[in-house]
C-alpha cells in the first residue's frame, strides 16, 4: 500500500524533474522576448510555477553565458545599484529556434498521449 | 535591546541585528564554499548577494531582522535546493576539508602570526612564540622571519578563512559557531585596550604608508627607467650610426675596410643594433607603463617585437659570423701585414742617432747597409736617412692606416757597419750590438736601454732619464762615465772608471780598474760582488 504522504512525495518529486527539464528552456524564452534582469526572469518563472528558489537561477544564467547562449550589459537602475540585462546571442537564439522545434515535436506526441486515455 | 551592527551588502548599506547577521553569514559562507571550485564563483556570489540586497531594499530603510532574513533567504533557497538545476562540476565541491595558512586576528598578539603556524601545525601558540622569542637572539632572524610571513599570509577574516585555518570541515554549524565567538570577540575588542589594537595600528599604519609611498616609488622608478633606457638607446643608436657611416678602419687595417661598406656590413650592423636595442625599448616601455600607471606593454606589442628581437637575433648570428670570417681572411692576408725582410744599402756614417722608440741591433760587416724585418706597413713607418756622417733611424711624419686587431710581430732592424764611433739613443729606444771597437761614445736618454759585448779600448757613456746601460760582456780598459736620473750602468773595467753619477744612479762594475767617480744625491758606484747577479 502506498500512503497519501508517499504519493505526495514521488509527485513533487516528478514535478521539480519536469521543471529542471523546462528551465533553461523558459530561462531562454523569457529572455528572448525581451532583455531582462534577474527580477524580471524570476518574475516570470514563479508566475509559470517554474522556480521554486530564487538561488536556482545564478549558477544556471552562469553556465549559459560560459556555453556562449547568453550575454549581458549593465544599466542603470533608477534604484539601488547597476543591473545586468540579460539577452541572447546569435548562437543562443540558434540553440533556442531548435529547442523550440523539439518542444513542438514534443508537446504533440505527449498530448496525442494524453487523449488516448 | 538587540545589538545591531551595519553591513555593506552590493554596494548598500543595511543595519542588520545580531542573530540576523549570524544567519546571512552563515548562509552566504555556505554559498561561498559551495561555489568554490565554480569558475564563476566570483560572479554568481556577487549575483547573488546583489539580489539579497534588492530584497533588503524592499524593506525601506528597515531594520534587517532575522524574520526578514529567513524569508529572503528562503525565497533564494538552500544549497540543497539549488542542486536543482546547477551544473554537475560543482557537485564534488560539498566537503572539501583544507587546511591552510592563516594569521588569526582572533588570538593575535602582534599579527597573529605565531599562532597561525600553531593552527597550522596544530600545536599550542605559545610553544611557537616562545620559539619566536629565541630565535631573536640569533641576528633577529625570527623578527625579520615574522615580517615575511606578516607580508605573504593573509588575515583569517571570514568565517570559513577561520575554519581553514583551523582545518575543519566548513559546515553550517562549524560556521554559526565561529560567527558567534567573531561577535563575542567584537565586544571584548571594544572595552579592552589590550596590545592587540597596538598590533592593528600597526599594520593599518603600514597599509597606510604603503598605500601612499608605493605610487611615489613606482614614479620615481620610472622615471628612472625611462631616463636609463632612453640614454642606453641614444647612445646605442649614434654607435650604430657611426659603425654605418664612420667605419672604425683602424682597428681592421685597410685591407679589410673593403668589407666595412656595403649590403652585408649594412646588414651585419642593423641585426646588432635590433638585437640590442629591442630588449632597451622593451624596458622604455617599461619605466612609461610605470610612469603613466597604466600599461603600454600589451600582447600584441610584445609580441611584435618579440618576432622582430628573434629574427634580428638570428641575423645577426649568422651575418656576423660569415663577415668575421671573412675580415679575419683580408687581415692575416693583408699585403701590408705579411712579414718581409728588406735589405738596403746605405752610405757610409761615423755614428748612429736612433728615436722614436726604435729597436736596432748592431753588427759589424763589410759594407753600411741596414735590415728590415716586418711587415711592409711597419717597414713604411720607419724613416732612415744619411747626412754628415750619421744615420738617422727616425718614425715617419705621414700618418699610415692603423690596424689595432691585426696580428702584427715587432719590427726588427739591423744595422750592419765596418765600424762606429757614437751611437745616440732617445725615446725609449733600445740597441743591442756586438761588436770590438777601439773607441765608442754612447748617449742613451729618455729611458732608453742597450746590451753591449765585444771590447772596446775606451768607452764613453753618458746616461740620462731612468736608461738602462748593460755592458756585462762589454769588455773595456777606460771607461768614463756620466749618469743621472735613476739611470744604471753594468761595465766590465780593467783598468780605469772615472765620472760622475747623479741623483738616485748606480753603476756597478766587475774588473779591477782604479775608480773614481763623483757620487751625488744618493747614488752609489760598486764592484760586482759574487752573489750578486746583475739583472737586466
Amino acid at each position: 500500500m502506498v500512503t497519501m504522504e508517499k504519493e505526495k512525495e514521488d509527485v513533487a518529486l516528478a514535478h521539480a524533474q519536469m521543471r529542471k527539464g523546462m528551465l533553461e528552456f523558459c530561462t531562454l524564452l523569457i529572455i528572448e522576448k525581451d532583455t531582462a534582469y534577474v527580477s524580471d526572469i524570476l518574475k516570470e518563472l514563479k508566475v509559470a510555477d517554474l522556480i521554486v528558489v530564487e538561488g536556482t537561477l545564478y549558477p544556471l544564467l552562469s553556465r549559459l553565458k560560459t556555453e556562449g547562449l547568453l550575454e549581458y550589459s549593465w544599466q542603470e537602475s533608477p534604484s539601488g545599484p547597476p543591473r545586468k540585462y540579460y539577452s541572447l546571442t546569435d548562437h543562443g537564439k540558434k540553440q533556442l529556434a531548435q529547442l523550440k522545434t523539439i518542444w513542438k515535436t514534443l508537446t504533440t506526441s505527449i498530448n496525442s498521449l494524453i487523449k488516448k486515455d | 535591546m538587540k545589538k545591531t551592527t551595519t553591513i555593506s551588502l552590493a554596494r548598500t548599506l543595511f543595519h542588520i541585528e545580531e542573530d540576523a547577521y549570524t544567519t546571512l553569514d552563515t548562509y552566504l559562507t555556505a554559498i561561498k564554499t559551495h561555489f568554490a571550485h565554480h569558475e564563476d564563483k566570483e560572479e554568481i556570489l556577487s549575483d547573488i548577494e546583489g539580489r539579497i540586497a534588492e530584497h533588503f531594499s524592499e524593506e525601506k530603510g528597515k531594520i534587517i531582522t532575522l524574520a526578514i532574513v529567513e524569508s529572503v533567504t528562503s525565497a533564494m533557497g538552500t544549497i540543497g535546493q539549488f542542486d536543482g538545476s546547477t551544473s554537475e562540476t560543482v557537485e564534488t565541491s560539498h566537503t572539501v576539508v583544507s587546511k591552510r595558512m592563516y594569521r588569526d586576528p582572533e588570538t593575535r598578539i602582534i599579527a597573529g602570526v605565531a599562532s597561525g603556524i600553531a593552527w597550522y601545525l596544530g600545536v599550542d601558540r605559545t610553544i611557537i612564540r616562545v620559539l619566536f622569542v629565541i630565535s631573536l637572539f640569533f641576528g633577529g632572524l625570527g623578527a625579520v622571519v615574522y615580517i615575511v610571513l606578516w607580508l605573504v599570509t593573509p588575515s583569517a577574516q571570514t568565517s570559513a578563512q577561520q575554519l581553514e585555518m583551523r582545518g575543519e570541515a566548513v559546515t553550517l554549524k562549524a560556521m554559526s559557531e565561529v560567527v558567534k565567538d567573531r561577535f563575542k570577540e567584537l565586544d571584548h575588542e571594544r572595552i579592552s585596550t589590550s596590545a592587540k589594537s597596538f598590533g592593528s595600528a600597526i599594520e593599518r599604519g603600514a597599509q597606510h604608508a604603503a598605500s601612499a609611498i608605493v605610487p611615489v616609488l613606482k614614479a620615481v622608478l620610472g622615471f628612472f627607467v625611462t631616463f636609463g633606457a632612453l640614454m642606453a638607446a641614444a647612445t646605442i643608436s649614434v654607435f650604430a650610426g657611426l659603425a654605418l657611416f664612420k667605419f672604425p678602419q683602424k682597428f681592421f687595417g685597410p685591407e679589410a675596410a673593403s668589407l666595412l661598406h656595403g649590403f652585408e656590413y649594412t646588414i651585419v650592423v642593423l641585426a646588432l643594433y635590433f638585437s640590442i636595442v629591442i630588449p632597451v625599448i622593451v624596458v622604455l616601455l617599461w619605466g612609461v607603463s610605470l610612469l603613466r600607471k597604466k600599461s603600454v606593454l600589451n600582447k600584441i606589442n610584445v609580441l611584435a617585437f618579440a618576432s622582430v628581437w628573434f629574427i634580428a637575433i638570428v641575423a645577426a648570428g649568422i651575418t656576423t659570423s660569415r663577415l668575421a670570417y671573412k675580415i679575419d681572411d683580408k687581415m692575416m692576408n693583408d699585403p701590408s701585414v705579411i712579414r718581409q725582410t728588406v735589405t738596403t744599402p746605405l752610405e757610409s756614417f761615423d755614428s748612429i742617432v736612433v728615436s722614436d722608440s726604435n729597436d736596432i741591433e748592431v753588427v759589424r760587416g763589410d759594407v753600411y747597409s741596414i735590415k728590415f724585418t716586418g711587415s711592409k706597413r711597419d717597414i713604411d713607418m720607419v724613416n732612415v736617412t744619411v747626412a754628415d756622417g750619421a744615420l738617422t733611424i727616425s718614425e715617419n711624419d705621414t700618418p699610415q692606416a692603423e690596424c689595432l686587431f691585426c696580428n702584427r710581430q715587432r719590427l726588427s732592424i739591423v744595422v750592419t757597419v765596418p765600424t762606429v764611433s757614437r751611437i745616440t739613443l732617445g725615446d725609449s729606444s733600445s740597441l743591442k750590438a756586438d761588436f770590438n771597437l777601439a773607441d765608442l761614445t754612447v748617449l742613451l736618454e729618455d729611458s732608453s736601454r742597450a746590451v753591449l759585448s765585444g771590447s772596446a779600448n775606451t768607452l764613453n757613456l753618458t746616461l740620462k732619464d731612468s736608461s738602462h746601460f748593460n755592458g756585462g760582456d762589454y769588455k773595456v780598459a777606460y771607461a768614463t762615465v756620466d749618469i743621472e736620473d735613476s739611470s744604471d750602468a753594468l761595465l766590465d773595467v780593467s783598468v780605469r772608471l772615472i765620472g760622475e753619477a747623479h741623483d738616485s744612479s748606480s753603476i756597478t762594475y766587475t774588473g779591477e780598474p782604479k775608480v773614481d767617480v763623483k757620487t751625488v744625491n744618493s747614488s752609489r758606484v760598486e764592484k760586482e760582488t759574487a752573489e750578486e747577479t746583475y739583472s737586466n
